[in-house]
């Protein structure tokens, strides 16, 4: 849903692109790490809107590496998840964000954990890789 | 039982290696590093590790946290005790990544079962469980 009215909604079977570094996609799978948040995902793990294409969502990443890309819809979601639109390039899921993966709440957590585990699980499609083309990005 | 990687006790379905403690500086711990276990994977992987261990750029992805050299000492030692270890941490990882934030985690994998054991940047060492797609049990480690 859209939390801008300059943003268009997300339709339900909108295809939503996860950025993969390359280390966390291994010969025949992808690592947990690939949908658990990192630093930059402070206000929820960042999906890369359909418009944007696999191969632009690769693009916003560092340049001189390479990335894969996951392909998600918001059906793929489990319970306790949701989506926000903030442009119409980009989503963000707010539940799975850096501060719950830096939390001293064992549940919260393992909770995360399982999400990103789901996720992991219902990525049946990963594209790549494509080379990032961003400035490096200060953290 | 505090061991020279600061873990102890475990949740899964074998009881723990035994663990000498050690105050190996860096040097001391290539040596200990380089004696060649068993199996190839467990070797290839701590070669691969000793190279980060150099070179810790190697392990940048997409930002700019990099893992520091005593957390792949710290990682190193792990791996290299887990490869004398028979029965369930006798299988050697199925991935070994950084984790994003500075920290490394170590992917295990046998038929329905998963564990992750992540090495923070903090200083923490969590496991966690799968079996099935779902966590069955995770630990702070230390």
């Amino acid at each position: 849903m859209a939390e801008n009215s300059d943003v268009n909604p997300i339709a339900e079977n909108e295809v939503l692109y996860r950025r993969i570094p390359e280390v966390w996609c291994g010969t025949n799978q992808l690592v947990l790490e690939a949908f658990l948040p990192t630093k930059s995902d402070t206000d929820g793990l960042s999906l890369a809107r359909e418009c944007v294409g696999a191969v632009g969502a690769a693009a916003t990443g560092r340049q001189g590496k390479q990335f894969y890309v996951g392909e998600l819809r918001p059906t793929d979601l489990p319970q306790g998840l949701s989506i926000i639109a903030d442009a119409n390039e980009h989503a963000f899921i707010p539940e799975m964000n850096h501060a719950a993966r830096q939390s001293d709440v064992k549940e919260t957590r393992e909770q995360l954990r399982q999400w990103a585990e789901i996720l992991r699980q219902r990525c049946k499609n990963v594209l790549g890789p494509f080379p990032g083309k961003a400035a490096i990005m200060k953290t | 039982m505090t061991t020279a990687y600061g873990y102890y006790g475990w949740t899964v379905m074998q009881s723990p290696p035994e663990v000498v403690e050690t105050s190996a500086v860096a040097d001391e711990f290539l040596v200990t590093a380089s004696r060649p276990p068993k199996d190839n994977a467990w070797r290839q992987w701590i070669d691969k590790m000793l190279e980060w261990w150099k070179t810790p750029s190697l392990l940048e992805s997409d930002d700019e946290t990099q893992v520091s050299r005593s957390l792949i000492e710290r990682a190193i030692r792990i791996v290299s005790d887990f490869s004398k270890n028979q029965g369930t941490w006798s299988l050697p990882p199925s991935a070994i990544v950084p984790d994003g934030n500075g920290g490394l985690s170590l992917h295990f994998q046998r038929s329905k079962y998963r564990w992750s054991i992540e090495l923070l940047q903090t200083g923490h060492i969590d496991m966690y469980q799968f079996a099935d797609g779902i966590l069955v049990s995770s630990d702070r480690l230390c």
